[in-house]
């Protein structure tokens, strides 16, 4: 059974990675020409065309989709046609940066959200309720631009406590992964708070307190486990908006990630580029949600034996 | 108030809990100032004491003031409640939790639900070892062995590493009460341990609490509203009424002379076994199921849920279905009304074969056929008012609102509730009374087929009465056939024309009730009604 159910799963992946390809290869052609984008105005008819020769872009579309795929699968992306480096090589070395700032924004949101919505949850009604859930409205209501200017203003301008933009220290991390982790933070404390409501009135819970069992060991032993998987689809769900949000947040703090890139890719229409950046943040939405489904079946035995 | 106790017995032995003017406040928002007023009443070791009412008579809060449990905004607003001679009230937390589960333990009522999803039951087990206890992992094992084989759980050591979802109900019930046992406590409350459980394995988990209470000397706090259930164990009974207690003794006293009208009241409602013979029915043929057959596929495993199932009904006629869970009534109820389909057979209703229709056709029968289920309070939409809800049935099938609206209200009227209760909503009625709107809206439809899915299980004695006396006369008034699915074989006796039995998806025997309590012919029908609780004087009458 399980065999089957892992096979299923690849494949559904596979079905998925091929038609974010096509989708992507289509509609970064079909809705304007590249080589508007990338030469000057002026140039000459014969440069143009010369472009496309060089470029292949003069072939039938058909052709192009199947070189393309079958480069892919040799692990060639193409090449930039604004440096002409290979687009791999250009996503890989800005890969780490975003990386580093997801997982650093991450950890912050975790620490934050999932704490505050146990709280929030084990006093609810009470003023600390409120207040927690006041600020998580605040955390995603906030946009991530205006979050990243306000701070900017405050530490940078204002305290001069941290760079305005920019990596290389520890605190180059803080402000852009503060602003992208608040929003994440805000949605986890609201899904923490309600999961353990719905737990923390199980007769099991009560059974719990019967047995004798203290108060941390009943939130984090009993209710927490219990709790955990509305909370863990919520923490894969949000892994894509890290990487949408990384757009934003890289381009206020001038991070030099792969949101950045994939804003100047998108602005010269640099069709190899584009399409490599949504390729990898594709498969990296794919395999974090194989991730929460694998992490289902360990969090929940009755979803495991049903595999 | 009256003690019609053996206070000569109390006197000389001192209680293990003894309550004393307990009065348990609600919060303000609630109907009424106290959950519990003054209440006072003690338990000896080695004793059962049942504590009986209706809902809402305080029973279960006492039981959980008594471990420390109650919900936020409820609380002990005076009184005492000593255990071994010391006022538990009084101990800060910590002090609290080393007498809880250590010396009292509890048992609830749903077995499934009482035990942590995500944990062997094994290590559930342990935990109160570990907490309670200094224990070596091997130590803690063996022992948690030893208890999964004390409550005769088969292959202890295979049930240690089982999740709850992998076993029965009744396997539940029992991990819980090894649980309860592990520390052997000298208090065990057992609050409805065994009305979410088949009769057959309510028998037997009865039976095991009183193996153990003997072997180990436990004080029994038997919280219940079954007096089946009183009549085959308690020493004594507190019968407790919107949190007060009525009237406290000796059961024999209790339930062959009481005292209280309440208490008179009480054992008045609950369903006689009395077997009555089928009514004369000459009537035409209703539903007719043949050699239906439907088996389930789950996770590799195959369950004969209907195995050859052929049973006949007349309009007017009701028959009951009875057995234990997964025997195959629910899957038979649902087939009839087409929410499961069958593998083969035939089903006809008004001699018309319906295993076939679809579209318009199925819709129609929708209309012949109604049902009602067990909990009242999830099978009405909360946002519609009550003559909403009754008329949409008759607006569906095509009636004027107007008609369908004075329907319901006439409805209402014939369910006891009164024309008014149209344009309330469903929070505003009781229990009882939801279920009353739940029978209008069925038969707003005038059904020829009327399905009574544990219609009565969830409901108090008394109200139960009256909502079997209002089938009755609503049957009597439309001439509906009507299937009555329980568990409860005293209902069944007293208000079924004849009683099918089912077993394993197999129809084992059909009779008439005063037949088959007398001569039952099936082994498996015999070993049902011996399991009844508080049966074997009235049987033999």
């Amino acid at each position: 059974m399980r065999t089957r159910f892992w096979i299923s799963r690849l494949l559904r992946t596979l079905v998925t990675i091929c038609f974010v390809v096509t989708f992507t290869f289509v509609v970064l052609r079909t809705t304007g020409d590249p080589v508007v984008a990338l030469l000057s105005p002026d140039a000459l008819p014969s440069e143009i065309e010369q472009f496309r020769i060089q470029w292949k872009l003069d072939r039938p579309m058909i052709e192009q989709y199947i070189s393309y795929g079958a480069n892919l699968l040799t692990g060639d992306f193409g090449r930039s046609y604004q440096d002409g480096r290979p687009a791999l090589q250009s996503i890989l070395e800005r890969l780490p940066n975003t990386l580093l700032l997801g997982g650093f924004s991450y950890l912050i949101a975790i620490l934050i959200g999932i704490p505050s919505g146990i709280v929030a949850a084990l006093n609810r009604g009470r003023l600390i309720d409120r207040a927690v859930m006041s600020l998580a409205v605040f955390g995603f209501a906030m946009p991530n631009f205006f979050l990243g200017i306000l701070l900017i203003l405050a530490f940078s301008f204002g305290l001069r406590m941290l760079p305005s933009a920019g990596m290389g220290t520890f605190s180059h991390l803080l402000m852009p992964s503060f602003t992208l982790g608040i929003y994440v933070a805000g949605t986890l404390a609201r899904f923490t708070r309600s999961a353990m409501l719905e737990v923390l009135d199980k007769p099991y819970m009560k059974l719990a307190r019967a047995k004798g069992a203290a108060p941390f060991r009943r939130v984090f032993v009993h209710a927490l486990p219990n709790a955990s998987i509305p909370i863990v689809t919520i923490v894969g769900l949000n892994l894509g908006s890290l990487v949408s949000g990384a757009v934003v947040v890289e381009t206020v703090f001038g991070w030099p990630g792969i949101g950045r890139l994939l804003v100047t890719a998108v602005t010269a229409r640099d069709l190899a580029l584009v399409q490599g950046l949504v390729l990898v943040m594709s498969i990296f939405m794919i395999v974090s949600n194989l991730v929460v489904d694998l992490a289902y079946g360990i969090l929940d035995p009755r979803i495991r034996s049903s595999r | 108030m009256n003690h019609n106790s053996g206070t000569d017995a109390d006197t000389v032995r001192k209680p293990v809990i003894d309550i004393r003017h307990l009065t348990i406040a609600l919060p303000k928002s609630a109907d009424r100032a106290h959950a519990v007023k003054d209440l006072s009443f003690t338990v000896h070791a080695g004793e059962t004491l049942c504590v009986v009412g209706e809902s809402g008579s305080g029973k279960s809060v006492t039981s959980l003031a008594i471990m420390g449990l109650l919900d936020t905004g409820i609380r002990v607003a005076s009184g005492e409640i000593r255990f071994e001679g010391r006022d538990i009230l009084t101990l800060d937390a910590a002090s609290h939790r080393g007498v809880v589960g250590c010396r009292i333990a509890l048992i609830f009522q749903e077995p499934m639900a009482s035990l942590n999803p995500v944990y062997r039951v094994g290590d559930q087990i342990a935990e109160v070892f570990r907490i309670h206890t200094d224990l070596d992992r091997q130590a803690v094992r063996k022992r948690v062995i030893d208890l999964l084989g004390e409550v005769h759980l088969p292959d202890p050591q295979k049930i240690y590493n089982a999740y709850p979802h992998q076993l029965s109900g009744g396997q539940c019930q029992r991990v819980v009460i090894a649980m309860a046992l592990a520390l052997e406590p000298a208090v065990l409350i057992a609050d409805e341990p065994t009305t979410a459980l088949d009769v057959t394995t309510q028998a037997q988990i009865l039976h095991l609490i009183r193996e153990l209470q003997q072997r180990h000397r436990t004080a029994v706090i038997f919280i219940t509203h079954d007096f089946g259930v009183v009549k085959d164990i308690a020493d004594r009974i507190v019968v407790m009424e919107k949190g007060r207690l009525v009237e406290s003794g000796p059961a024999e006293a209790v339930l062959r002379q009481p005292q209280e009208p309440y208490t008179r009241a009480l054992l008045a409602a609950v369903p006689k076994l009395n077997p009555r013979d089928a009514r004369p029915n000459s009537q035409p043929l209703v539903m007719e199921a043949q050699r239906l057959r439907k088996t389930f596929h789950s996770g590799g495993r195959r369950l004969a849920a209907l195995d050859d199932v052929s049973l006949t009904l007349r309009r007017g006629e009701t028959i009951g279905l009875v057995g234990e869970s997964g025997s195959g009534k629910s899957t038979f109820a649902r087939a009839i009304i087409r929410l499961v389909e069958t593998d083969s057979g035939e089903i006809h209703i008004n001699g018309q074969d319906i295993t076939r229709l679809d579209g318009k056709a199925l819709r129609h029968l929708r209309k012949s056929v109604q049902i009602v289920f067990q909990d009242p309070y999830s099978a009405l939409d909360p946002r519609q008012t009550v003559g909403t809800t009754i008329a949409e049935g008759p607006v569906i099938h095509g009636m004027p609102a107007a008609e369908a609206g004075a329907r319901a209200r006439d409805l209402l009227a014939a369910v006891g509730l009164g024309p008014d209760a149209a344009m309330r909503y469903p929070r505003e009625f009781s229990g009882g009374q939801r279920q009353r709107i739940c029978i209008a809206r069925a038969l707003a439809l005038e059904p020829d087929l009327l399905i009574a899915d544990e219609s009565v299980s969830a409901l108090d004695v008394s109200v139960q009465a009256q909502v079997l006396d209002l089938l009755n006369r609503m049957q009597e008034q439309h001439g509906f056939g009507m299937i009555f699915i329980t568990h409860d074989l005293r209902v069944a006796s007293s208000i079924c024309d004849r009683i099918a039995v089912m077993q394993r998806g197999r129809l084992v025997e059909v009779a008439e009730p005063s037949r088959l309590f007398r001569h039952p012919e099936h082994k498996y029908t015999a070993r049902l009604l011996r399991a009844v609780p508080g049966t074997t004087e009235e049987v033999a009458t």
